[in-house]
């Protein structure tokens, strides 16, 4: 059993745990979501640029409750829309004028 | 007994110990050939939701001329600056596939006060990646839908 020509037993037992190790290793594979960020800031942009247009805080908070499953709202340091803090986020924010040029700080965070 | 354990050149558990040797390395290459193919699947995937998102971004952000596909934003004559979320109707008539020989656009779709499909290709793909984009159409906020397919 522990004799051989080249190798033993010990040996052999070795290289098949060996081989065994290398198989459970799992290989870098990228994440699924990778433009899920991406995706999500370019969709606040959006907001931003089409609620410059229009500043509106009773719409701006019904377009964030009907497009986003967990986003926060904030306009002045007042929070509108209030969602679910989670793991992973990404925020917009952009200086607005409503319809006398007063300004308006809005922030919108997206939770994923 | 002799005859068992002293070969010409190998004896019995060297010979066993190179089969288990070489089964196990074919495991482990048959291994790395379906991770191989799995990253190989993946960065098809990433490359079709790359171009559609390129595609849609270009859409709600940027004036093209040629192919409204490309920019179907509204250009100020007066402010010679492009209106990005700002979309005219009017532009939707110049919608026209893009040249890609691997990716092409299936569809777009916009919703405001009813939905309306503006484009769509009959090509057939089961390889299809969705995305979802806001703007100003004539004035009224709407939700535009990006269906772009590999070929």
């Amino acid at each position: 059993m522990n004799k051989g020509f080249v190798l033993s037993f010990e040996a052999t037992l070795t290289l098949i745990l060996f081989s065994l190790f290398l198989l459970i290793t799992p290989l870098q594979i990228q994440n699924q979501n990778d433009y899920l960020e991406l995706i999500i800031l370019q969709q606040e942009n959006d907001f931003l640029k089409i609620w410059s247009t229009n500043f509106s805080p009773v719409q701006m908070a019904l377009d964030v409750k009907n497009n986003f499953d967990n986003a926060t709202l904030i306009i002045d340091n007042i929070t509108l829309v209030s969602g679910k803090p989670t793991k992973n986020s990404v925020a917009s924010s952009a200086i607005l004028l409503d319809n006398f040029l007063i300004e308006h700080k809005v922030t919108i965070i997206v939770y994923y | 007994m002799n005859i068992m354990n002293k070969g010409f050149i190998f004896t019995t558990d060297l010979l066993l110990t190179v089969i288990i040797v070489l089964v196990m390395l074919l495991v482990f290459v048959i291994f790395l050939n379906n991770q191989t193919q799995l990253f190989v699947q993946k960065e098809k995937y990433n490359y079709l939701e790359e171009k559609t998102i390129f595609v849609a971004d270009s859409f709600v952000k940027n004036y093209s001329e040629e192919n409204s596909m490309l920019g179907a934003c509204i250009f100020d004559e007066q402010k010679k600056r492009v209106l990005s979320n700002e979309i005219s109707s009017i532009n939707f008539l110049n919608i026209k596939q893009i040249n890609l020989d691997d990716f092409f656009i299936k569809e777009i779709t916009i919703s405001n006060i009813t939905t309306k499909k503006i484009f769509y290709d009959a090509k057939i793909s089961n390889n299809c990646f969705g995305i979802k984009r806001f703007a100003l159409i004539d004035g009224i906020k709407s939700k535009i839908y990006f269906l772009g397919c590999l070929i």
